[in-house]
């Protein structure tokens, strides 16, 4: 997936995104500010389902504002409407018409939040263990409770991916994680910056999907595609976040996934891509 | 005819039965819901009409009528059971030495879908389930969402109100599968099949027995023995079959077969297939390929 890096400029900010793939259809890949910040996030984390999107589209994978390798606004960390904004910055500059999204985590909320306020920038929504979900009265989930110093070490993320996974083979395998540790040591950030005004915001932006999805609805066909073993976000709340979505979405569908947490997407690639691109091309 | 070919009949193990077979590759058998002996309205092999002939694409097509169901003969000695079912349903596929058989069972022929894994495991490489209160763990409601029929058995009527009652949107109840239904329900067998199951075989054999059968099922699945790549595909608005009924169904497979995925469809009642054709066919002909990929590397 390294091969297919680019770069470009999105109103000042310098992007980087991968590309492959060709054809009329075309599928973003939105990552998650993964995992409340234990984790330096990246499109690595694509890398067992970039390329097979790819045999059915133009295949784009971009990193969100202040994360990879794409620059950040200032020292404080993006909000997350300025991370929504980036994003459909980067569709306009990147000239895709219409992409079907496909979010992980925040990435998915901010896929959530572009189809609903901007249904004229996606042909189709979906949603991977995303914290779009709601999750009611729940107790405070200890999932990701006490890492382990030194802050964004390899092994303090190797044991978040850990925790959110139902195995951890993917943990070790590719490339991922070799690069959220060379990011970390690239640009060191202290656990303080975890409490970033990105954080603050989601709560509100949820909030502003749910007030939408409730009386306006989504205008795009939407899919949930849902690790059954997700400890972070778990397979109930997507149940619930379906039941919002249902009433005025014909074209909305449930997928679960098996022997699988928050990352569906490297636990199950094979059902995961599956379940993407039909979805996909039953729109066409 | 119907989906556009003409029928086949074949002699399984003395029962005169009807298929219809099109396309090449690997066989997908399409096992359709229902029971015999209804006299309000009776489910038919046409309920597939608009995924049988685009499922070409990913395989051999085959979709055959049940024992004592559609234009299939009624089983021999009254043996008005499920069991005998399945038994037809295993023999059919020996008849026609089908290998590697992707097998889709939707409602009440979901259960003989699952069955034929234990019936026949080196025949059968996966399993699509569909809406089914049969196989399904907890109540199902068929019997409540279709209790109170307002119009005569046998009649249109009365076989249109039940589709449309299993139905998101009566869109999908198109005359030509009422039609197809009506002259089932009334064929010499039907009436013969009605005769034995109201007259005292329900009671007596019928569903005792598949009380019996559904609960080795379960415990059969409880214990692993599912053992396949397995889809589930639910239609979330269903009324006979609640989608609680199927999650349930899913993690009770998914504790023991990694290969299984759940797939719900929105605005879909009983039969998911016939309101969303375009998601559906996507899924089993994805569903299938990966299968077959698998199977080769291995």
């Amino acid at each position: 997936m390294e091969d297919f890096a680019r770069s470009i400029d999105v109103a000042g900010v310098a992007t980087r995104f991968f590309e492959q793939g060709d054809g009329p259809r075309q599928v973003l890949l939105v990552h998650g500010g993964a995992c409340s910040g234990l984790i330096r996030s990246n499109a690595l984390v694509w890398e067992r389902n970039f390329s097979a999107f790819a045999l059915h589209a133009r295949s784009l994978a971009v990193e969100m504002l202040g994360q990879g390798e794409t620059d950040a606004l200032g020292p404080d960390g993006p909000s997350f409407p300025e991370t929504v904004a980036h994003l459909a910055g980067f569709i306009a500059a990147t000239g895709l018409d219409r992409p079907h999204i496909v979010g992980h985590d925040e990435g998915g909320l901010a896929a959530l939040t572009l189809g609903l306020t901007r249904p004229d920038l996606v042909a189709s929504v979906t949603l991977t263990g995303s914290c779009a979900a709601p999750s009611g009265d729940a107790l405070p989930n200890l999932t990701l409770s006490g890492a382990p110093a030194p802050f964004l070490s390899r092994a303090s993320q190797a044991w978040a991916l850990e925790r959110v996974s139902y195995a951890n083979h993917h943990v070790y395998d590719g490339r991922f994680l070799d690069e959220a540790v060379r990011l970390a040591r690239a640009a060191p950030r202290d656990e303080a910056a975890r409490a970033s005004t990105l954080r603050k915001s989601v709560s509100r932006a949820r909030s502003e999907c749910f007030t939408l999805l409730r009386d306006r609805g989504i205008a795009r066909p939407i899919l949930l595609a849902w690790g059954l073993d997700d400890p972070l976000v778990p397979f109930d709340n997507a149940v619930a976040l379906y039941r919002l979505a249902t009433p005025l979405q014909r074209a909305a569908q449930l997928a679960s996934l098996n022997q699988a947490g928050n990352m569906p997407f490297r636990e199950q690639p094979t059902a995961f891509n599956r379940a993407v691109i039909s979805f996909i091309l039953a729109q066409s | 005819m119907s989906f556009g070919i003409d029928a086949k009949w074949i002699d399984v193990e003395g029962a005169r039965t009807r298929y219809f077979d099109a396309g090449h590759g690997v066989p997908i058998l399409f096992v359709t819901g229902g029971h015999f002996g209804n006299p309000i309205a009776t489910s038919v092999v046409e309920t597939w009409d608009r995924n049988f002939l685009p499922l070409t694409r990913a395989g051999r097509v085959l979709a055959v009528e049940k024992l004592g169901q559609g234009h299939t003969d009624n089983p021999a000695n009254d043996d008005y059971t499920m069991q005998a079912v399945i038994r037809h349903l295993a023999a059919f596929i020996d008849a026609l030495d089908l290998r590697g058989v992707h097998v889709i069972g939707q409602s009440a022929g979901a259960l003989p879908a699952a069955a034929l894994v234990r019936e026949r495991p080196q025949r059968v490489r996966s399993c699509t389930l569909i809406n089914t209160s049969t196989l399904a763990p907890g109540i199902g409601t068929t019997e409540v969402n279709l209790a109170g029929c307002p119009h005569p058995p046998f009649t249109r009527e009365s076989q249109r109100w039940v589709m449309e009652r299993s139905a998101f949107d009566t869109a999908s109840v198109t005359n030509d599968y009422i039609e197809a239904g009506y002259r089932v329900l009334n064929l010499d067998k039907s009436h013969e099949a009605v005769r034995a199951m109201q007259g005292g075989l329900k009671d007596s054999l019928f569903a005792p027995r598949l009380a019996v059968l559904k609960q080795e099922m379960l415990d059969w699945m409880r214990q692993g023995g599912l053992a396949r790549p397995t889809q589930i595909v639910w239609g979330a608005n269903d009324r006979t079959a609640s989608l609680d009924r199927g999650v349930e169904l899913y993690r009770l497979i998914a504790a023991n077969e990694r290969r299984c995925s759940l797939h719900v469809v929105n605005q879909a009642g009983h039969h998911p297939y016939r309101e969303h054709p375009d998601a559906f066919n996507e899924l089993v002909a994805a569903f299938i390929h990966d299968v077959e990929r698998d199977a080769a590397d291995a």
